[in-house]
């Protein structure tokens, strides 16, 4: 009796939690075996179209979820775990739209590209919401295990291997330092509990005394996610992973996964770990200002835009940081996932135009864009929209998250650091205006034009779009947003 | 810190353990090298070939495919060891386990890696 | 009448998406009406806010279309302000810039840019109205940023030419850093204040007690005044506008000098309560106007193209407007700005006009005896430099002799500084209306092809001219019969309410020192005439005299080469450094290039050099970890 009742309980309390992330395992197990025996070589695109709709669907159950906590605690579906999983979720729709020129030019289209694409998004969507240090760390490694293998997806090019074997070595030697950091302050907290919210009250009382146990583990877990974000010092598999996998990938990488973890950062430092901010507050400072000063001064001498994107992508992370540093969490998480927001918007359209040279046979260098302005004037126009936005050249949708983001910094306190922050990103206003000054100032080379294909065309649309429009009206929108999602 | 004194102690004894007795053998040994005694121990009998060599990339996969079922057992030991006090739940747990299970090897199956050629 | 105000800003505006996206269908008459027609009738409505401001002074007008931005405590509404200081301001920026727009029609006429050209101008002139016309701090901030983006555009618009995007690119950088002042001071507002409103700031700000905020406010305020210099080239941010004048000519005359530069001036006028409030920003504006005056003065006197003359002696007129807001004459440096605009406009475009009739010939040492060929020009330039060096009744004497009778009121040193400044302005506007328009013609050929501009290009610098004659007695002093009205009239804006207005009442040395300070400009003028009137042979032999200090003084002090050793050599050689260390050592070096060149020879010593380079990033990441540590334990 007791048995089916609590089957009956855990069915309808917390399964409910979970069905978005559950739906994506289940397709992409589905997609994978039998699927796939019923779909002719000839036709596996057609993936491409059943991956969006699961994502799609998976969106909209997870938005849908009951607030709630479940599991035994291990999982928690609140605004924050809905707001991030958006993210998400949009993160892998961009993806996947934006992969099919290169999949279908490379004929490489198959049914594991878009189950990877998906079990990763379902170790987000988990990632995210999880309370507990071990429920994390298993949506953590769901998450980067499919991504590294996405990393190595052409196969056939050395590069692509290359930069996916030493993601993944580097990953799991940064999966085993945050497990041992996991592991101490399992038992630095009287080896009871790895429940956060439990761990947070343990930890602050033994942290009184100054236990060398907590900084070290706290320290741990610290490099583990600093590693997932790409942050100063463990960002250096991050440029090479970056040029070496498929650039929709890169582009993935660069969305999803980092929204992701900073989702997670949000949950276990500026929630969890609050009771002991003090051990961790100052290695987080250090860490972001590195962040912001390497990302931006290597970003400057670039030559390959896919590079130029990543070392900026750094600084970015940066920046993020702040937020996670301030002592509001709500108020923290609400800026970096606004900041999140538009950085998925511009990021999505530069990747999409970048791809779109790439197809044509132009590499990824800034030189390729050469005369842009002149030969396709549309699109030179939303590639500058979107660098000046990433650059937060007022009045771009990409200055307000940045201000915002920075007063909320400066009004706790981290005022030195806010100081940097606007230098380095003044030096991050010269190379994407150098691009821009290449876009339109430097002679173009005689090339055809060719059609840029529908999918990436409506990405860099509506990621124009909303940048626009987010500049002039929007702006309260996607705020009432943040409220409401994160509210 | 104090407490990890001995700890430390430790790590310079068996740091320093080897470099002792590697350094006798080497003043006490007579020294007569040759051929046989530089080749790789193969059980006694004489190597026919370098010991580093390429494998081919279907022993991997077999070698990946054993550890995965492995792990299986790994969850299955502990439940069989307590299956009286798990009951119903535990065996419909370990039953959902196995059925997921056999979605993987759906899929490898039918992707033809359980096939040698 | 207040409903259709926000025209003003957004008539151009319209323009500008016209002729963006249009582009070339619209034919050249098509831009040309748009470009003109939209600017002449935000004039229109410009003059009847205007007239109804003096009507009824000390009315405030907020126009809010929308709540803009709303976040938790910080709340900032798309709106406009309409008071006398904006309405002047919103005046004088369509008025010239419609004749400039005019002008550009003739001077524009074979450039196969045209629509670029003047879209480029129309968003411009937007950008000024909402940086004028701004409620808010950062609405203000946009503008700000907006005309910087145009004046970037426009510097780069002959972007063939090696020198145009560069000049473009330290423009905007130049700018950044001044930016970063700004928004280290609003954010520094906001904080304290709680609000970027710049009515309610002003509000807020006169009901505390001084004592209270003295620190923050000199903060806020000097770092607003980073951003002012930076905007309005004074020392040591002025590098970039001398260069600014890679660009077209009427840009030049447009943007920098009788509009975008004074922005600077501008925001320190819209928040004058706030710096009231703080003596110490004051008197370090004050030493950094006239410092920049006297500066850019000296520079200007070896100078050989035409509008890098003009161009340091603009940098030296906004250092006298500066100097005036330093001096506490708010009005005063204003009314500045007002006059300035007129006769520096003039004087750019008359100097384009002389450009466009030798063929883009800039060098003044191959100009001269220019009078009879271009009667129109001559006449008109005259004026303008009648007008800059500061003799009755032309506009600049009034505006300038207040400024400095207020910088001797607060130390003599400035006053004199003051004087200095106004000499050598004199000296080298004559100077150079003695090489241009005396004398034999040095270049025959481009003499003989010279010709008169059309008339789309006489009629502004007439208009131009009869406004730098008169428009001077809008402030005529005390001193001399006046009444300041620019002062009474302005008066609302710059005190807010807060504390009544101080007349400046003029006595005594008043007049002594305007007649010191005009007879020896004139005196200085004078000088400078009689010494290039008759060819170069004074001149070289002067210059042969002091070598040295010629060679200082004609190469601009070395300003940018030093600064190009200080500060852009160590930050390039920085990053030279991380990238032939990450990407041409690490990557390229190591990661690329070897393995590229060993695959073929070895598949073992690559895969070592992988595990290698693997195992660098690891050791790496612990080092990073372990000095992670170290922070803790430290």
């Amino acid at each position: 009796m007791s048995f089916a009742q609590g089957l009956l309980e855990a069915l309808t309390k917390d399964l409910p939690l979970l069905y978005g992330p559950a739906l994506l395992a289940v397709a992409a197990t589905l997609m994978l075996w039998p699927g796939d025996r019923f779909v002719g070589r000839g036709n596996k695109k057609a993936w491409a179209f059943v991956a969006a709709l699961v994502l799609l669907a998976a969106g909209a159950l997870a938005l849908t979820a009951p607030t709630d906590e479940g599991f035994n605690r291990m999982f928690r579906v609140d605004g924050l775990t809905k707001g991030f999983q958006a993210l998400c979720v949009m993160g892998g729709l961009i993806t996947i739209a934006l992969s099919q020129p290169q999949l279908n030019a490379l004929k490489e289209q198959t049914v594991e590209y878009y189950a990877l694409i998906l079990f990763s998004v379902c170790g987000m969507m988990l990632l995210v919401g999880a309370t507990d240090l071990v429920s994390m760390y298993f949506s953590l490694e769901l998450m980067a295990l499919c991504i590294y293998v996405l990393v190595a997806y052409l196969r056939h090019q050395e590069r692509s291997v290359e930069a996916g074997l030493k993601y993944f070595l580097l990953g799991a030697f940064s999966s085993g330092i945050l497990l041992y950091g996991i592991s101490l302050l399992f038992a630095a907290a009287g080896g009871v509990t790895t429940n956060l919210a439990e761990l947070n009250g343990r930890l602050a009382l033994v942290s009184a005394n100054g236990s060398l146990l907590v900084y070290a583990g706290v320290l741990m877990v610290l490099v583990g996610f600093a590693f997932k974000v790409a942050a100063v010092p463990f960002h250096m598999w991050s440029p090479d992973a970056y040029e070496g996998a498929p650039t929709p990938i890169t582009a993935f990488m660069s969305m999803a996964p980092k929204a992701a973890a900073l989702g997670a950062f949000l949950r276990v430092f500026g929630t969890g770990f609050q009771g002991i901010a003090s051990d961790w507050m100052l290695p987080l400072a250090y860490i972001a200002g590195a962040s912001m000063v390497l990302g931006n001064v290597a970003a400057l001498r670039q030559q390959s835009l896919k590079r130029l994107l990543a070392y900026s992508s750094i600084a970015h992370v940066g920046y993020m940081l702040l937020g996670v540093m301030s002592g509001d969490a709500q108020a923290g998480a609400q800026a970096i996932w606004l900041y999140m927001l538009t950085y998925l918007l511009m990021q999505s359209g530069a990747f999409a135009i970048l791809i779109y040279l790439q197809g044509k046979g132009e590499g990824e260098r800034i030189d390729d864009f050469r005369g842009l302005g002149r030969r396709q004037p549309v699109l030179a126009f939303a590639m500058m929209v979107f660098l000046l936005s990433l650059a937060g050249i007022p009045p771009l949708v990409g200055f307000f998250s940045k201000f915002i983001l920075f007063k909320l910094a400066i009004e706790q306190g981290h005022v030195a650091l806010t100081v940097l922050a606007l230098l380095t990103s003044a030096v991050a206003a010269y190379y994407y205006l150098n691009v821009v000054a290449v876009m339109y100032f430097k002679e173009a080379p005689e090339t055809e034009r060719a059609p840029m294909g529908s999918l990436a065309t409506l990405v860099v649309t509506v990621s124009c779009a909303l940048i626009l429009v987010g500049t002039f009206f929007g702006f309260r929108l996607m705020d009432w947003m943040g409220r409401i999602v994160l509210g | 810190m104090r407490g990890y004194a001995p700890i430390l102690l430790l790590f310079l004894v068996a740091l320093a353990l080897p470099v002792i007795i590697w350094n006798l053998s080497r003043l006490l040994r007579p020294y007569a090298p040759s051929a046989a005694k530089a080749s790789t121990y193969e059980c006694g009998i004489t190597p026919a070939t370098e010991a580093r060599d390429q494998f081919s990339v279907r022993y991997y996969l077999v070698a990946v495919m054993f550890l995965v079922f492995d792990v299986e057992t790994v969850f299955l030991f502990p439940w069989a060891v307590q299956m009286k006090e798990l009951a119903l739940f535990g065996l419909i747990e370990i039953g959902i386990f196995l059925f997921l299970l056999l979605f993987g090897y759906g899929y490898i199956w039918s992707k033809g890696a359980l096939t040698w050629e | 009448m207040h409903t259709h105000l926000w025209l003003i800003p957004f008539l151009p505006f319209l323009g500008f998406l016209a002729m963006g996206l249009l582009g070339r269908r619209l034919g050249r008459t098509g831009v040309a009406v748009i470009g003109v027609g939209t600017v002449v009738a935000s004039f229109a409505l410009s003059l009847i806010a205007f007239a109804a401001m003096k009507a009824a002074p000390g009315q405030r007008l907020e126009l809010v279309a929308l709540d803009w931005m709303a976040v938790d405590r910080l709340r900032v509404p798309f709106g406009l302000v309409f008071d006398p200081l904006s309405t002047a301001m919103a005046l004088a920026v369509t008025g010239i810039g419609a004749l400039i727009h005019l002008y550009s029609v003739g001077y524009m006429n074979e450039d196969e840019g045209y629509p670029r050209f003047f879209a480029y101008l129309n968003l411009f002139v937007f950008f000024m109205l909402i940086l004028v016309l701004g409620s808010s701090l950062p609405l203000i901030f946009v503008g700000w940023e907006g005309v910087g983006l145009c004046s970037y555009l426009l510097i780069g618009y002959y972007f063939r030419t090696d020198f145009a995007p560069a000049a473009g690119l330290k423009a905007f950088l130049t700018n950044r850093i001044g930016d970063l002042g700004m928004v280290v001071g609003m954010m520094v507002l906001f904080a304290h204040f709680g609000t970027l409103t710049v009515g309610e700031l002003l509000v807020k700000a006169g009901g505390l007690s001084p004592e209270t905020t003295f620190g923050v406010l000199t903060f806020a305020t000097l770092m607003l005044f980073v951003g002012a210099t930076g905007k309005s080239a004074q020392l040591p941010l002025y590098v970039w506008l001398p260069d600014a004048m890679a660009g077209p000519t009427p840009v030049s005359a447009l943007i920098h000098a009788a509009t975008m530069v004074t922005a600077g001036i501008f925001l320190v006028c819209r928040l004058a309560p706030l710096f009231e409030l703080t003596p110490i920003t004051l008197t370090v504006i004050a030493w950094v106007g006239a410092a920049t005056a006297l500066f850019a003065a000296t520079i200007g006197l070896a100078q050989r193209d035409i509008k890098k003359v003009l161009a340091y002696s603009t940098v030296s007129q906004l250092g006298y407007m500066v100097l005036g807001l330093g001096a506490g004459g708010f009005a005063a440096g204003f009314f500045h700005v007002f006059t300035h605009a007129w006769f520096k406009a003039l004087l750019f475009l008359g100097a384009g006009s002389v450009i466009h009739a030798l063929h883009h010939e800039q060098d003044l040492f191959k100009m001269g005896g220019l009078r009879a060929k271009l009667p129109f020009t001559f006449w008109t330039m005259l004026i303008g430099t009648l007008a800059i060096m500061g003799l009755p009744p032309f506009a600049g004497f009034f505006s300038k002799d207040e400024i400095l009778y207020l910088a001797f009121l607060k130390s003599p040193v400035l006053w004199g500084m003051g004087v200095l400044g106004a000499c050598l302005t004199s000296f080298y506007m004559w100077r150079l209306m003695a090489l241009a328009f005396w004398g034999e013609p040095r270049d025959a050929h481009a003499f003989a092809h010279a010709h008169e501009s059309p008339r789309t290009m006489t009629v502004p610098l007439v208009v131009l001219a009869a406004g730098s004659a008169v428009v001077g007695f809008w402030g005529v002093p005390e001193a001399f019969g006046g009444h300041f009205q620019v002062g009474r009239f302005l008066a609302p804006s710059l005190t807010y309410g807060q504390t009544a207005a101080e007349a400046v009442h003029h006595h005594g040395p008043a007049v002594l020192l305007a007649l010191i300070s005009t007879g020896l400009a004139i005196a200085c003028g004078w000088w400078g005439f009689a010494s290039y009137r008759g060819g170069l042979a004074l001149a070289e032999a002067r210059a042969a005299r002091w070598p040295g200090l010629h060679r200082w003084v004609a190469g601009k002090y070395f300003v940018d080469e030093g600064i190009e050793k200080v500060v852009l050599g160590p930050v390039r050689w920085l990053g030279n450094l991380l990238w032939k260390l990450f990407d041409v050592i690490l990557i390229d070096g190591i990661g690329v290039n070897l393995p590229g060149a060993l695959t073929r020879v070895s598949g073992d010593l690559l895969a070592l050099h992988q595990t290698g380079r693997v195992r660098n990033y690891a050791l790496l990441m612990t080092l990073g970890a372990l000095g992670l540590f170290w922070v803790f334990l430290r």
